[in-house]
């Protein structure tokens, strides 16, 4: 056997120590998602998105509750979305021959033009598990006789540790406000782009950042082994924190004598903004953009090579005008300058990073350094557990 | 209608018909069928899941043809099947009553009953990796345009290129990932998969593949686990450890692996990591030859067991030659295992 026909990739060792988590292309299956913001639909109204290769269509009924089921309608597979159509309180039809399915059940109730048809009740469309709060619509996917776990466990902690605690996300107090997008790119490298603390240089002269003359350093560097902390409640979350908030375990990069045009800028430190990763694929930003808020980020996998981007701002519900002044800063401020000018240059990092990745291997050829440990400790994490695994639902991709 | 006039089952049991479905491959089951009852639900409840989709006479997925016997359509119902394919004996089976014994063919093989019917396909080597002078793995990549679904302990024939010579691998890589499969090699002094894999493989060959085949099969269960296996048979059952970590709340596996000396162990660092990301994994590693590495055991996988390896409601999967299989049962009968809980598959080198 020649050593030389035998091309392994220099990261193949190291890659089996998260093989699960390398094996996820379409995403961890068997988790709470975010489907759409809530005011995306209305009462009777239809929008479709798809997770994992499942397309499913997110309805309203007359009474104001979500419903998810399958947006391929079970007669010729159209998608139900296209052409949204509720006649009849909770259910859906569809618009091509008038399939009409109970959202509840999923149940073929009728056939709008043959009324007396031998399939109605004899055949139903999937649904899928639904809750609704913190101004999102969230969806349970993955198999279909797989029990439903509580949605805390595919949520970011709360937060307790912290005087100026920011909302966790099942706080009926919170308020949100957020945007989402599809984008090219797998949801993994999205995650590793967000926890990632060795990025910084991307976002150097990003606005937000010059704006508030914030402090930013070239680097942090890790000065212990568990710098980054593993997060395993029992029947909680699973997740990983980078503790920037303890000083032992984090030194700030300010220069590198061998690149003397780049030093460390900016006056202001405000409360450390404390970045977490939680399976299946949320980021928890604290005290960004600024102190007491929060953003939350979530990289729903929609196939092997795009997500759907969700970033939503999380702050307390206080009064009118409190909520108001809130309304004013998102518009105004932490959307044009956060969610878009400062993560826009993650979007470019992570589409930056697809190719490579999805062409040439790259889980097994990456050339990994010091300052990749939490992304490692990370992979590691997920993979013990991420739930199943999402499949390509398509016959022939080629 | 009153109740009187309804028909009484008969005792005897004279309503029930014996229908006998022949399959393409010349098999052929037999199902027993009551009075009233549609020939594919009778099927189903004794476990045949003919071929079938709409059960109300729309698809005419379960189409077969009646060869002997009396089998009717049920009276008023309007199916998709023309009164000219009935005249022919042309019958949808979920629509179908038998009054008398009848025999049908099914035009179709009674493969199609298994949960992956096996296939043959072309698939493209992706990666060979040399783990120890003896084994080496190599990862397939199957078409996009088809899925090979299977289920764990299942394996695969691989006919050896320039050859017509097909050998029987266990599938490694587990059941979620059937675009992708990953096989373990013996790499013998001398043999024609060998010679090929030690001379001519190469990323980027393309092999002949038939499967799954195999009844070696893990059926998924909370119950303990133990996991023993020689050699090249660690491949079925990382597949089946990696289907069992995935049941929540997930089993206790206990992996006794065994080889004959160091130069032939592999997949330490691969069972470290496995124990790392399945928290109820215990792996112990045996070598029959003297040994440096720490942690692994003097002895075969077999004679490293005590009957605390097998927990009250353990289940055994057992795979490596024959001579470890053997004593692997005869062990297990000794720590009182039922039969049926002993699952084995052995192998010979070629």
């Amino acid at each position: 056997m020649s050593q030389n026909v035998y091309e392994v990739g220099k990261a193949s060792q190291l890659s089996r120590q998260y093989g699960p988590y390398v094996q996820a292309d379409w995403g961890y299956a068997n988790h709470w998602y975010p489907g759409v913001f809530s005011d995306e639909v209305a009462e009777r109204g239809v929008v479709g998105i798809t997770i994992g290769g499942h397309d499913i269509a997110i309805s309203r009924d007359q009474n104001g509750k979500a419903w998810a089921l399958s947006d391929r309608c079970i007669h010729k597979g159209v998608k139900l979305s296209l052409k949204p159509m509720c006649f009849a309180d909770g259910t859906i039809t569809c618009w091509y021959h008038g399939y009409t399915y109970n959202l509840e059940s999923g149940n073929l109730d009728t056939i709008v033009g043959s009324p007396d048809d031998k399939l109605i009740d004899n055949a139903r469309t999937r649904t899928y598990p639904t809750e609704e709060f913190a101004g999102i619509i969230w969806v349970f996917v993955g198999d279909e006789d797989y029990p439903t776990p509580p949605i805390s466990t595919d949520l970011p902690i709360k937060v307790t540790d912290k005087p100026n605690a920011i909302p966790h996300l099942q706080d009926p107090r919170i308020i949100t406000r957020g945007i989402r997008r599809k984008l090219y790119g797998n949801w993994r490298l999205a995650v590793e782009n967000g926890l990632d603390p060795g990025h910084l240089l991307v976002h150097w002269d990003n606005q937000i950042i010059v704006a508030l003359d914030r402090a930013m350093p070239l680097g942090m560097k890790a000065l212990k082994e568990d710098a980054t902390e593993l997060l395993d409640f029992e029947d909680g979350p699973k997740g990983v924190m980078n503790r920037y908030d303890l000083p032992d375990n984090y030194a700030p990069v300010f220069e590198n004598p061998k690149v003397p045009d780049i030093k460390a800028r900016g006056k202001w430190m405000p409360e450390i903004f404390r970045v977490s990763a939680w399976v299946p694929a949320t980021l928890m930003v604290e005290n960004w953009p600024i102190p007491d808020y929060a953003q939350y980020e979530f990289y729903v996998p929609i196939d092997d090579h795009n997500h759907m981007y969700f970033e939503v701002i999380a702050y307390w519900g206080g009064t009118p005008d409190q909520d108001k002044e809130f309304d004013m800063k998102y518009e105004h401020f932490f959307k044009p300058l956060g969610l878009l000018d400062f993560n826009n240059n993650d979007i470019m990092a992570r589409e930056a990073t697809e190719e490579f990745y999805e062409k040439r291997d790259g889980w097994n050829n990456e050339q990994l350094s010091d300052l990749d440990f939490s992304v490692v400790a990370w992979r590691k994490h997920a993979s013990k557990y991420g739930r199943g695994f999402f499949e390509s639902p398509d016959f022939d991709e080629e | 209608m009153s109740s009187s006039m309804t028909t009484m089952e008969d005792p005897s049991g004279s309503s029930i018909r014996r229908v006998v479905l022949h399959f393409s491959d010349g098999e052929s089951r037999t199902i027993e069928v009551a009075e009233g009852q549609e020939i594919l639900a009778a099927a189903k409840a004794r476990g045949v899941n003919l071929a079938s989709q709409c059960t109300v006479g729309t698809c005419a997925t379960c189409i077969s043809q009646l060869l002997v016997g009396d089998a009717q359509p049920k009276p008023d119902v309007v199916t998709v099947l023309t009164s000219e394919e009935a005249s022919r004996g042309q019958r949808l089976l979920c629509q179908t009553l038998a009054h008398s014994d009848a025999e049908f063919d099914m035009g179709y093989p009674s493969s199609l009953l298994l949960a992956n019917p096996p296939v043959f396909f072309n698939a493209k080597i992706g990666r060979i990796t040399r783990l120890a002078e003896s084994v080496a793995e190599i990862e397939v990549k199957v078409p996009k345009t088809m899925r090979l679904k299977f289920t764990a302990g299942q394996y695969c024939r691989i006919r050896v290129p320039g050859t017509d010579d097909w050998r029987s691998y266990s599938m490694a890589s587990g059941e979620h990932e059937p675009n992708k499969l990953t096989f373990l090699i013996r790499i013998l002094p001398k043999g024609t998969m060998s010679d090929y894999l030690r001379d001519r493989a190469k990323a980027g060959d393309v092999l002949e593949m038939e499967g799954p085949l195999g009844s070696f099969v893990l059926e998924p269960t909370q119950r303990p686990h133990l996991l023993v296996a020689g050699g090249t048979g660690l491949a079925p059952m990382l597949s089946m450890i990696d289907r069992l970590r995935l049941l929540r709340p997930a089993p206790p596996i206990q992996l006794v692996f065994g080889c004959v000396k160091e130069a032939d162990l592999f997949h330490l660092d691969e069972l470290r990591a496995r124990a790392s990301f399945t928290p109820t994994l215990q792996v112990r590693i045996s070598l029959e030859q003297d040994s440096t590495i720490p942690g692994v055991l003097k002895g075969n996988p077999v004679t490293v067991l005590s009957r605390t390896d097998a927990p009250e409601g353990t289940i055994a999967y057992l795979c490596g030659p024959p001579g470890m299989i053997a004593a692997a049962e005869q062990a297990m009968a000794g720590f009182g295992l039922s039969l049926s809980d002993v699952r084995s598959e052995q192998f010979l080198p070629s």
